[in-house]
């Protein structure tokens, strides 16, 4: 008796088709036209974009400073974040779960909120910059928040958790007994630092430089708002937008999609020259604790003031949404305060709106991520199929383009009718805004899924039918227990980093779907700072409670997602 | 009842063999034990029993139904994983609730058939716990539990104990054992630990290289290996060649050419049929050798003897008289009787 098993075949290559063609539509094929249009003048095949290119000093400039800015940020942020993992996580520290939650704020809250923060403390007319001036009896500011140092502060505030979870994550999961048997053989600490410490933490070193240095040279929020002087590429691919040279645009994402690219190869390459494999259980992290009592009080205080100095920027929002715009015409400190922010915004259809504008579409793209990245992980962590490579590809090409490239490229694929657009064009419909914001958050949510994905065993299913479960009794009962934390948090995440999103809302948005970032903007340029910082607040406390939750649910989780939450 | 039987039993993994042509009878209410090492196909035929995967030829019945076909699910088989696949986010009480949830019970038929089976494992007072909670030994008595609540035809168990640390098993063994005769559920048990296999069955079924070598009781198949295989994967042996190159190269196989028609065989002396000692004796064979080694392992003590260039081992109660005087360098003779030999096939 021979048995053939029933061919469950054309569903799983259907489904397989279906995700594939989202996946090429929507992320491939968008990079694909853009480099198209990069490579085309007069209706044929040149290259003279990038001649033009590359003959102007003031086209390659931006570049350089792009490049510089990835580089620099890598090391302020590396010097942050690895110094404050090692205080908080590889010595003792007190209250050490408050302060790490505390350290992780940054994570969640919009870029472009903290930028804000940073202007009203520390920009020329900031409370900070004012108070020392006044304390100092000086004539002018002491210090303006703006060009490369100024971006470079807010990038080691607001980049510095890419080293400071990976290697936070890497400390606890060193093996003890490594350490201590290097002591043991008579290394001195320097040398156990160095033969054995670093080795265990250098795949998360470099992987977060990598994060790092993407981000950075393709940050856009603080060069576009405290910049000044200093030109980058992701501003001037704005520029080029704004005054229709789509050709220059998509030259300019070009190299920074290539320079981004090749950053994140090499670090890659590094990375897995790096990385090791225990062979053997290892004996758990316990952190070491500072004899000398003076170091560490100084250490302890050290961290603590840096924690203080997050919540700061924080706190300066919620502050400022209480004080009346007109109050900062004639004072540098806040006089009185005022919940008419509040209620002007909570009264007018026509405040609200950006705020219900974000929601949906940040709704949208969340239920859509979902619907795209959980076939992926289910096909990246639980087949063996052959395309599996290229879902993987696919969905985390994303984290290697920076914000300002995926809209370009999304305009330049919906520009004209596409198979993809279901041969309509897209651009100036409200549909493009949402899905910028999926294909930006995607890579982070499949790799939270991934995790989910990976803690259903396959003997919990085996063990459920075996003992009478059905398909669907097993499904409802057991694989979506298991998997629910990660959908959900998978859900948030997109939410959170959508709502709040700056950089993908200046390309793609338009009159009828204007967002919160772009309102909070408006508001600071025509000096309505107190309803902006209403918007920040409302945001703030939005994120903050959506994260909560968010960590809630992955706690519940056996292992650890907050390495897949960068 | 609980009778499997597994008919010309085939499974190919791509152009891999896991199972070549299994014939096997499982009889109701037996312990029966699959033994073989890693990669053996043991594990494949007891996923093939639970429906987990099928076979690419054959039937396999329990009691009169076929059920080659069937999904895990319709059954009624048990299953003990190896890492027990306790579901994390359920308590222990609800993981032996599962089974019986699914079979529709009324709930207090559900609570009274639950705490009866958690009480058999004697984890009373620990209903509520999280599994994680649990230590591995009780978190196995959960899976057993989990298992044994829904009353299954057929038990399986994977490796249950390889988990454990010795002493635990040693203890967990008698346990399982105590379980499976009281309730008298046919099971089959799965391990590549002789000494487990040896203990607990009522039957053996040896494997190798997707092939089932040789069945039968623990006596049978320890007294009787088929072939070299089961006599060395089964308790310790002298394992000694036999052809016309080594009658060549050794006198004791020269003599055992002759003596036995063991041509091109192997021949195995288990270690506690050979004798130690200072001064030749009359046995049938009979040896000069020099002890390599010694060591003791308190009920007993082993030596390695070269003789004859072949390196003999010995296994002797400790309080045989001669075992405490004989050293390592010392000159002894080592013996051993023609019905202490066993001539296997290769």
């Amino acid at each position: 008796m021979v048995h053939r098993r029933h061919p469950d075949s054309i569903v799983k290559y259907s489904g397989l088709f279906l995700l594939l063609f989202f996946l090429i539509g929507y992320i491939l094929f968008p990079a694909m036209k853009t480099v198209e249009t990069s490579l085309t003048a007069n209706g044929g095949f040149s290259l003279v974009h990038y001649q033009d290119f590359f003959s102007s000093e003031t086209a390659r400039l931006p570049l350089v400073n792009s490049i510089l800015l990835g580089l620099l940020s890598v090391f302020v942020c590396g010097g942050v974040g690895i110094s404050l993992a090692f205080a908080i996580h590889f010595y003792e520290f007190p209250l050490r779960s408050i302060a790490d939650k505390l350290l992780l704020l940054p994570l969640v809250m919009p870029g472009i909120i903290i930028v804000f923060a940073f202007v009203q403390l520390y920009g020329e007319s900031g409370m900070v910059t004012k108070a020392l001036q006044l304390l100092l009896k000086l004539e002018s500011s002491p210090f303006a928040l703006s060009g490369l140092p100024g971006i470079l502060i807010i990038h080691a505030y607001t980049q510095y958790v890419y080293f400071y979870i990976t290697v936070s994550i890497a400390i606890k999961q060193m093996d003890y007994s490594a350490i201590e048997s290097a002591s043991n053989l008579g290394a001195s600490r320097r040398r156990v630092f160095c033969s054995i410490i670093l080795p265990f933490l250098k795949p998360a070193i470099i992987a977060a430089a990598a994060m790092t240095f993407i981000s950075g040279a393709g940050s856009f929020t603080a060069p576009s708002i405290i910049g000044g002087d200093f030109k980058v590429l992701t501003t001037q691919i704005l520029l080029s937008k704004a005054n229709n040279y789509m050709e220059i645009a998509a030259t300019q994402v070009s190299l920074l999609t290539i320079i981004s690219l090749l950053f994140f190869i090499i670090f890659r390459i590094y990375e897995a020259k790096s990385q090791f494999i225990s062979s053997v259980k290892g004996v758990s992290f316990k952190p070491v604790i500072i004899v000398n009592p003076f170091t560490r009080i100084i250490t302890h205080t050290i961290v603590w003031l840096v924690i203080g100095s997050i919540l700061l920027p924080l706190a300066t929002i919620i502050l400022v949404s209480f004080v009346p715009s007109s109050s900062w015409m004639v004072n540098y400190f806040p006089q009185e305060f005022t919940i008419e922010n509040y209620t002007e915004t909570f009264s007018s259809s026509r405040k609200l709106q950006p705020f219900f504008n974000s929601t949906v579409m940040a709704l949208l793209a969340a239920w859509v991520g979902l619907l795209v990245a959980i076939p992926s992980s289910f096909v990246i962590v639980k087949t063996k199929l052959k395309a599996k490579w290229l879902v993987e590809l696919l969905t985390m090409l994303p984290w290697a383009i920076p914000a300002s490239a995926i809209a370009i490229n999304i305009i330049n694929a919906f520009n004209k009718p596409s198979i993809f657009s279901l041969n309509e064009v897209l651009v100036g419909t409200s549909i493009l805004l949402p899905l910028g914001y999926l294909v930006r958050t995607l890579p982070v949510v499949v790799k939270t899924l991934n995790v989910s994905f990976q803690n259903l065993n396959e003997n919990y299913i085996e063990a459920s039918k075996s003992l009478g479960g059905s398909s669907f009794y097993t499904f409802r009962k057991i694989t979506i227990p298991i998997l629910y934390p990660g959908i959900i948090a998978g859900f948030l995440l997109i939410f959170i980093r959508s709502i709040g999103e700056y950089t993908v809302s200046v390309f793609l948005y338009n009159a009828s779907n204007k967002p919160l970032s772009i309102a909070m903007v408006n508001g600071i340029f025509e000096y309505n700072i107190g309803l902006a910082m209403a918007y920040g607040t409302m945001l703030i406390f939005l994120t903050f409670f959506l994260s909560s939750i968010m960590n809630m649910l992955l706690k519940r989780s056996p292992r650890k997602h907050a390495e897949s939450q960068l | 009842m609980g009778t499997v039987v597994l008919e010309n039993i085939e499974k190919w993994y791509g152009r891999t063999q896991a199972c070549a042509d299994i014939n096997l009878c499982i009889e109701n209410g037996h312990f029966f034990t699959f033994l073989g090492p890693s990669g053996c196909g043991k594990t494949t035929i007891l996923r093939l029993i639970a429906g987990f995967i099928h076979p690419d030829r054959g039937s396999i019945l329990l009691g009169d139904e076929d059920i080659t076909s069937l999904a895990p699910e319709q059954r009624n088989v048990g299953m003990v994983f190896q890492n027990y696949a306790l579901f994390p986010f359920m308590s222990v009480i609800e993981n032996i609730e599962y089974g019986l949830k699914v079979q529709k019970r009324s709930k207090a038929s559900i609570k009274q058939k639950a705490e009866r089976y958690l009480a058999m494992v004697g984890l009373e007072g620990l209903e509520g716990r999280a599994v994680s909670d649990l230590s591995g030994g009780e978190q196995q008595r959960v899976a057993f539990a989990r298992s044994l609540a829904i009353e299954p035809k057929v038990l399986l168990l994977d490796e249950p104990l390889s988990n454990l640390d010795a002493r635990l098993r040693d203890n967990m063994r008698a346990e399982l054992k105590r379980l499976q005769t009281q309730l008298g559920i046919t099971t089959i048990f799965v391990t590549h630990d002789q000494t487990e296999a040896l203990t607990m069955s009522d039957q053996i079924a040896v494997f190798d290289k997707g092939a089932c070598i040789q069945t039968g009781s623990p006596e049978e198949v320890y007294q009787n290996p088929k072939n070299s295989f089961v006599a060395q994967f089964i308790g310790e042996t002298n394992l000694l060649s036999v052809n016309s190159e080594s009658a060549q190269q050794s006198t004791l196989a020269k003599k055992l050419l002759t003596a036995t028609d063991s041509d091109g065989m192997h021949i195995s002396i288990r270690p506690q049929t050979i004798r130690v000692s200072v001064e030749p004796n009359e046995e049938d064979y009979c040896l000069e050798g020099l002890v390599e080694d010694k060591s003791y392992n308190g009920l007993t003590t082993e030596l390695s003897v070269r003789a004859d260039d072949i390196l003999f081992r010995s296994i002797q109660l400790s309080s045989t008289p001669s075992q405490e005087t004989i050293l390592v360098g010392q000159k002894v003779f080592i013996s051993f009787s023609k019905s202490d030999l066993h001539i296997l096939e290769r």
